[in-house]
């Protein structure tokens, strides 16, 4: 028998329940944890306040941008997800303070000689390995010298010329030339202590070692299902008394930033770090309301920009350089792209640091930028043409389409291209690039950067060549001279005008167009508390977040609970 | 017995075929699984050792025969990315996926053969017309869509599900169904559509048989009609497209891994192929396709089952 019921009504009904989904799908629900009154510690950080002594148990999940290819710190390629689990499993010879200074940290002294040629480190009696094994001088020098073997992170030590064992606790490194700033380069990948076990006999790294990682960190390796997860469990016989608080914790690698975010707000994980404008604005407001706490990382960060290749021809003359800065409107990036977060950079840090000096950096100006592409136009015959590259990332995508658009309106010709992240890496180093959309340079000290902006480190000198860690391979006598000077004197009116040189030439030069000062953060359930890091182990104050080497967002767990109530 | 006897040496041929042509074809994409093996601080000495330990200075039909070997072995290769063995990456990863495409196969049928039977049984009804928009309705919503509206809904406001990761399923079988329902879901959610349609377009032409019109002279009731004479001869397209599924979603699943989490065969072979990681993605794709064509054994075994004409029927050629 056939349906009396109109077709229109049965789509009527098919429509309704479609809005309904959405509808429900589109509303918040009130935060299950509850939570106190949220205070605010600095400007941006809304946190929750520790009430009565930290509680000890529990099983805190961190939520990660990425995996990472292994955790043996002198073999491996750590972005900011691997520095992360690296600071549960080993601890770093050395911490940033409150005050931006570096301070033993397993290391119970790191003492240079006169003139910083000769630094000798000291570690901690008394403290083991997870397999057992004591921590001694030696093992600084199997690591030592495991960094100076290796391609990849020799040159964050590239000015260690030998490194012995003096006694049973010390080891001394020598270096070619003084280096004052030495020990911000052990607050991160080149500072964390592996077991000897991790090594083969003749100081090798093993395959085996860079899959379950030993350390005499907080947290005992117990699995690692790349991709999937990497489990600890709590030390027992950590070094640090009563610490850590945790009983386990759980790194998750979940690259997608919406789905990292929408992992804390059901709960899956307690913690996550993003660096994604969108969703730092969605947890600010979500933190004002009471059902997440955040704390933004506002120190010395990274920079956004764009890194060109000075060898390559296309983008060789630094005509073509300079149009590309006066053609970026770095204000409307930086309001349709960061949703007016972020801070507008003309350099390699921000105008409340104190190495910054204003520079000519140019400000946006489309018809200056059309007249120096015109120019550039009547000498050499060519339009200024490149590939402008990527990763799939849909904010990058985004990123890279309105960057294309200001600079083919300045008569450029400009293609995007887009390649997956590690290999992106990978071409950048090798110089197989034109202009990429970067990211980089977040130390605490600018020396510890200065690996970046060497010549030595320009590869074989070429557009591509060599392994460049000098990614722009830009070659600049004058900057050597200043990060040489920035890096053997320690009066600081020395170093500032050291890095005022820097900052002169890399603006005379446009190695890198800027763009932004990124901006790291953490989010946590309300249900978390230590979130920053707490005080060194001689009792300083710590920097909260930040601190591990090149990257910002990055806290240690040693001194975070969960909270119960 | 000779049915069996002739797909299992017609099986033999299809995977030999298919193997080499994997081989094959991952040779013709661009890059260079040396110089990726090696790394970026390879030298030309180590670039010519690291070819010379991989075999890639052999003849490519040499390659492909140690490379045969190796796999029948277990062999795979390892990951220049992680230096994980592909075999132990892949036994990591495989369950996740046959899992996941298990149970969405089984939400789907679960809720497409109930809903086709009822559709057909009163074609033109108010539920018939009702599953059809809604059917059309499903088919539109690209999986991604649905993934993070199902993750928004029961994941987040009513956090009846987890939005990320899962127990593995031998240490909690029900905590481990419970975390993948909503992956699950999302898989089955344009799979039960279209089993729903076919199922009961199949239905309605089978009603119209003679031998149904019989049944139902003989007074036999609607129902059992339905159930005993009608659905199996009715399964044929129904089997056909879920054992089609069965083998496409084994490498298909990427985006509901991606947006969930779930480190399945689909993120595997993606990010080896974004990543330049060959040796991971010359095993994953293997594994997809041999796992394909098993499956298609096995749904042609089913056909043999459901129907007892094919298993005594001879080829004509």
């Amino acid at each position: 028998m056939e349906s009396t019921i109109p077709r229109q009504r049965v789509a009527l009904v098919a429509i309704v329940c479609a809005v309904a989904i959405f509808a429900a799908a589109c509303g918040s629900k009130s935060d299950s944890s509850g939570g106190a009154t949220p205070t605010t510690g600095a400007a941006s950080n809304i946190t929750l306040p520790a009430d009565g002594e930290p509680q000890s148990g529990g099983a805190l999940v961190m939520g990660l941008e990425a995996e990472t290819d292994g955790f043996n710190p002198t073999v491996n390629r750590w972005a900011i997800s691997g520095t992360e689990v690296g600071l549960a499993v080993y601890d770093p010879l050395v911490a940033i303070d409150a005050n931006g200074a570096a301070q033993p940290y397993l290391a119970q002294s790191i003492e240079p000689n006169a003139d910083y040629t000769v630094w000798t480190i000291t570690v901690r009696p008394n403290v083991k390995f997870h397999d057992g094994e004591a921590l001694t001088g030696a093992a600084i020098t199997t690591m030592l010298n495991a960094h100076l073997a290796s391609p990849l992170t020799k040159p964050a030590i590239a000015p260690v010329a030998k490194v012995e064992t003096t006694g049973e606790l010390t080891a001394q490194v020598t270096k070619k030339a003084p280096w004052v700033t030495f020990p911000y380069s052990l607050t991160s990948q080149a500072g964390m202590v592996p077991a000897p076990s991790m090594f083969d006999a003749s100081g090798k790294p093993t395959d085996a070692g860079q899959k379950a990682p030993v350390g005499t960190g907080p947290f005992v390796f117990k699995s690692w299902v790349p991709d999937k997860a990497f489990d600890a469990t709590k030390n027992p016989n950590y070094w640090r008394s009563g610490l850590p608080y945790l009983d386990s914790i759980e790194f998750q690698p979940i690259p997608d930033g919406d789905t990292r975010g929408t992992a804390l707000q059901s709960g899956d994980i307690s913690m996550m770090h993003t660096s994604d404008f969108n969703t730092v604005e969605k947890f600010r407001a979500q933190a004002k309301d009471g059902k997440v706490q955040i704390v933004e990382d506002n120190g010395e960060g990274e920079e956004d920009f764009l890194i060109v290749n000075t060898k390559d021809p296309a983008v060789s003359d630094v005509r073509v350089r300079k149009a590309m800065a006066l053609a970026i409107d770095r204000e409307t990036f930086n309001t349709v792209i960061n949703r007016g977060i972020g801070e507008v950079a003309d350099g390699v840090f921000k105008p409340t640091s104190k190495w910054y000096t204003k520079t000519d950096y140019p400000s946006f100006d489309a018809a200056a930028a059309k007249a120096l592409v015109a120019e550039y136009k009547a000498d050499t015959g060519k339009t200024p043409a490149f590939t402008l590259g990527t990763t799939p990332s849909p904010i990058n995508q985004q990123a890279v389409q309105l960057l294309q658009q200001d600079l083919n309106a300045a008569g450029m010709d400009v293609t995007v291209k887009t390649t997956e992240q590690s290999s992106f890496i990978s071409d950048g180093v090798l110089g197989n690039y034109q202009v990429n959309l970067w990211r980089q340079f977040g130390a605490v000290d600018p020396d510890a950067d200065a690996l970046w902006w060497y010549s030595a480190n320009t590869g074989d000198g070429g557009a591509t060549g060599g392994l460049a860690l000098n990614i722009a391979r830009n070659a600049d006598p004058q900057i050597d001279a200043a990060l040489d000077q920035g890096r053997q004197t320690a009066d600081e009116a020395t170093r500032k005008q050291a890095y005022a040189t820097l900052q002169q030439r890399q603006a005379a030069d446009f190695p890198y167009i800027w763009l932004n000062h990124a901006l790291w953060a953490v989010v946590a359930n309300n249900n978390v508390r230590g979130i920053t890091n707490g005080p060194l182990p001689d009792g300083q104050p710590s920097l909260p977040i930040g601190g591990g080497g090149d990257f910002g967002g990055v806290v240690r767990f040693t001194q975070t609970w969960l909270t119960t109530s | 017995m000779r049915f069996v006897r002739k797909k299992l040496i017609a099986l033999f041929f299809v995977l030999l075929a298919v193997t080499a042509l994997s081989f094959f074809m991952l040779r013709l994409l661009p890059g260079d699984t040396a110089r990726v093996v090696c790394g970026i601080s390879c030298d030309e000495a180590g670039y010519q050792k690291t070819r010379e330990e991989l075999g890639l200075n052999k003849p490519i039909p040499v390659q492909y025969v140690n490379w045969l070997g190796n796999i029948l072995t277990g062999d795979m290769g390892t990951s220049a990315r992680n230096k994980q063995p592909v075999s132990e990456a892949i036994a990591q990863r495989l369950p996740v996926t046959i899992e996941l495409l298990i149970y969405s196969q089984f939400i789907a049928l679960v809720v497409a053969i109930p809903a086709g039977l009822l559709a057909a049984q009163r074609a033109g009804g108010i539920f018939d017309r009702t599953s059809t928009t809604v059917a059309f309705g499903l088919l539109a919503i690209p999986s991604f869509v649905a993934a993070i509206v199902l993750i928004l809904i029961f994941a987040v406001n009513l956090g009846w599900f987890p939005s990320v990761g899962y127990v593995p399923f031998l240490d909690d079988p029900l905590g481990n169904l419970h975390d993948l329902f909503l992956p699950a879901l999302t898989l089955a959610i344009a799979e039960m559509a279209v089993y729903m349609r076919l199922l009961r377009t199949d239905l309605i032409s089978t009603l119209q048989e003679d031998y149904i019109t019989m049944a139902k002279a003989k007074g036999i009731s609607s129902r059992r009609v339905l159930m005993r004479h009608a659905f199996r001869p009715s399964t044929f397209s129904l089997v056909t497209v879920a054992g089609l599924n069965f083998g496409r979603l084994i490498g298909g699943t990427f985006i509901v891994e991606f947006i969930f989490a779930l480190n399945g065969m689909g993120l595997y072979i993606v990010n080896g192929i974004l990543g330049r990681d060959y040796i991971p993605v010359q095993g994953g794709v293997v594994v997809v396709a041999v796992a394909y064509v098993l499956i298609n054994f096995g749904i042609d075994m089913l056909y043999a089952v459901i129907d007892p004409r094919i298993r005594h029927a001879r080829a004509i050629v």
